[in-house]
């Protein structure tokens, strides 16, 4: 039952709210909650809140130090909920600054989805940090004589254990066939798909433009792509902003679409028209080897203002680029074509905030800059 | 086979009668143990039947008597120590486990110790914290000491006669409760031995695997009645000897069962079937459990006086049902 990491964040609870005090701590490891138990103790300066539970589930980490300033949208504690529950909140921005990063290996959210209190608006989230199930050692020693992923079983034991008549019951409903990664898998391509699915109601236009940057490009990985378009989106200050509550971001962030272990990651590189190319294309690299490790660092999972699907190093010529939600562009690039060497790159904007000339000046000067 | 019932006391007693017409070098020494017959009736009329020679009334000092003691079995007796109260043994240490443990290892094995010291133990009695401990621990720890608990009456005749033969310093812990109640099994007439070093599996039940000794032995056999009519199966095993001890019918039920449950009198801090636990979780049997391993053990504290707290300090057998059903509840 308990399948489904969430993250339990520090709430935003006004317009300008942007870090909160963490009072105190009503749960304890392992704990019980049932969906609205209050979890923790939050103060700002003109209020105190409790914050509840959003779902059923188990208490599996507390992130959070008590009496800690932690910024709007940073982890506090991490649920196992027996439901994936869907939400998004659209008026709270991406946190500007996740303090999670010294306990980055450690708490991962598999899936973003904190109803009401959603820092995070992309859909991106994976499942990152394979941690050790705790199960009991006759549990365990007879999953691996099957060949069971303890990940796959859902503990009802104490502490979140997992029990042999868990392990029996996983091995007599049939589902011992099915890995743990193919489960995440399933889950993740929901998540993903139901975040795509709210923007489409939001006007929008596709453009696209041929570009014979890619010899450059490829040999770079996206490195290059990347900070362009960073650059671009930087100095066009108008689709640099979140959609839900339309304040301006102070930096950019590039949501780089990647292949993981449990299907698609998006993994967000902060500011990355700012960092050295060489450093850029480093960072881009390991951080595409652990998303195929499906581990993805904690603070790389929030904060992104554009995204990018770069296809060049497939055969797939084209993509129209479905935007994520609060962003106003999305791009994507497609393998260079085989006899002219040139790329298409299809640009999609939310048109409230863009109209098809600025859009076309966008992708104009993304095509001269590389 | 007879169905006779004797207390505890009455089968000890037997016991000596036997071991003390097999072998004249049998003796019995001890507190008020002759004409009074032991402050919990032990001895008797074993007095008025073999001697002042045979069941010596010794002063007031265990250092002293002990150490005898020690002296005769050295010189071919075989003494067999009455302690009135086991705490008493602490005036003795130094003879049990500086001399009786030690002397047949220091003279490269050319000596034995053949000495038994039987010592009333436990808690139950009102006698307050220096009369009512459970020391097994103590001894236990001593290489060169065997242990021996017994449970019942039956055990404790054919326990006692092994460890008179037995060429080693044997400590015989007797809980006093067990003293003047029936036991649960017939005592048979005559001479029967149970080997040392010998686990018993009283009953076998499904779901969990109990280590008890002594008195708790048959609160646990009384936990198991009550678990049996909600479903919940005991196999309760008494190990009789803790030093040595026999692990192997503990292994081969948790095979079955998956868990393990320890239930003893003497505190938990540094409890002797602790060892028992440590045996399983280093040994063969860790990959069969299915549960965190369950101790009811005393508390923490000196006896108290006052009865309901006496009662309060030691596991009774609400707390064993409730320990059994709850362990089995949440780790299926």
């Amino acid at each position: 039952m308990s399948k489904f990491e969430y993250a339990v964040i520090m709430p935003k609870m006004s317009m300008t709210m942007e870090e909160g005090e963490l009072l105190s701590i009503r749960v304890n490891v392992g704990d019980a909650v049932k969906s609205g138990d209050v979890l923790f103790d939050v103060a700002t300066d003109k209020i105190d809140m409790e914050v509840e539970s959003p779902a059923d589930g188990v208490v599996k980490e507390i992130v959070g130090q008590i009496g800690a300033t932690m910024a709007v949208g940073a982890p506090v504690l991490v649920l196992l909920t027996d439901t994936q529950v869907m939400s998004f909140d659209f008026n709270t921005p991406p946190a500007p600054d996740s303090p999670v990063g010294a306990v980055v290996q450690e708490v991962v959210p598999s899936v973003p989805a904190v109803p009401a209190v959603m820092a995070v608006p992309e859909p991106e989230v994976i499942p990152v940090n394979e941690k050790k199930m705790m199960a009991v050692p006759k549990a365990r020693i007879v999953a691996e004589k099957k060949g069971i992923d303890l990940q796959n079983i859902d503990p009802t034991g104490p502490y979140g254990t997992v029990t042999f008549e868990d392990v029996n019951k996983f091995l007599g409903s049939g589902s011992a066939g099915v890995s743990g990664i193919e489960t995440r898998k399933v889950a993740n391509r929901k998540k993903v798909a139901e975040a795509l699915a709210m923007t489409r109601g939001i006007p929008q236009m596709t453009l696209s433009r041929f570009s014979s940057h890619t010899t450059a490009s490829l040999a770079q990985g996206s490195a290059h792509l990347v900070s362009t378009w960073a650059r671009i989106i930087r100095k066009n200050s108008h689709v640099n902003l979140s959609t839900h509550d339309d304040i301006a971001h102070n930096f950019v962030g590039v949501g780089l679409i990647m292949e993981s272990k449990y299907g698609l990651a998006i993994p967000v590189f902060r500011d990355p028209d700012l960092s050295p190319g060489l450093q850029l294309q480093e960072l881009i690299q390991s951080t595409r080897v652990q998303a195929a490790e499906g581990k993805v660092p904690v603070q790389m999972l929030s904060g992104s203002t554009t995204s990018i699907f770069d296809l060049s190093h497939t055969k797939i010529a084209s993509a129209i680029p479905s935007l994520l939600p609060s962003h106003s562009t999305a791009l994507s690039v497609g393998a260079p074509h085989a006899s002219l060497g040139e790329s298409e790159i299809n640009l999609t904007v939310d048109l409230r905030y863009c109209d098809a000339l600025e859009a076309a000046s966008l992708l104009d000067q993304l095509v001269d800059a590389l | 086979m007879s169905d006779r019932m004797l207390t505890m006391s009455e089968a000890l007693r037997e016991a000596m009668s036997i071991a003390m017409d097999e072998r004249p070098e049998v003796f019995i020494l001890g507190e008020d143990i002759g004409i009074y017959g032991g402050a919990f009736g032990v001895t008797g009329d074993l007095y008025h039947r073999y001697g002042m020679e045979r069941v010596r009334d010794t002063p007031i000092s265990e250092l002293g008597f002990v150490g005898a003691a020690v002296g005769a079995a050295l010189s071919g007796m075989r003494p067999i120590v009455e302690i009135q109260f086991s705490d008493f043994t602490a005036q003795a240490m130094d003879q049990i486990v500086n001399q009786a443990a030690k002397i047949h290892f220091m003279v490269g094995g050319g000596l034995h110790v053949p000495l038994v010291l039987r010592a009333a133990s436990g808690s139950g009695t009102g006698a307050a914290a220096q009369h009512s401990q459970s020391l097994e621990g103590w001894f236990a720890n001593v290489p060169g000491l065997k242990v021996v608990i017994p449970s019942s009456p039956y055990e404790a005749k054919g326990l006692l006669l092994s460890s008179i033969d037995d060429p080693n310093p044997v400590i015989f812990l007797e809980h006093k409760l067990l003293y003047k109640i029936p036991g649960r099994e017939p005592v048979p007439e005559g001479a029967y031995r149970i080997p040392l070093g010998v686990s018993r599996v009283l009953q076998e039940g499904k779901d969990v695997t109990v280590v008890a000794t002594g008195i708790m032995v048959s609160r646990v056999l009384a936990a198991a009645e009550e678990l049996e009519k909600e479903g919940v199966g005991l196999t309760v095993i008494d190990p009789r000897t803790i030093s040595p001890l026999d692990m192997d019918p503990v292994y081969a039920s948790l095979e079955k069962t998956g868990r393990l449950m320890v239930v003893q009198e003497a505190p938990e801090h540094g409890g002797f079937l602790n060892e028992v636990i440590a045996k399983v979780v280093t040994g063969p049997s860790l990959g069969h459990l299915m549960a965190p391993v369950v101790r009811l053990f005393g508390m923490n504290i000196p006896i108290p006086y006052a009865p309901q707290l006496e009662t309060a300090a030691v596991p009774q057998i609400p707390d064993i049902v409730k320990a059994a059903r709850e362990v089995v509840a949440n780790w299926r």
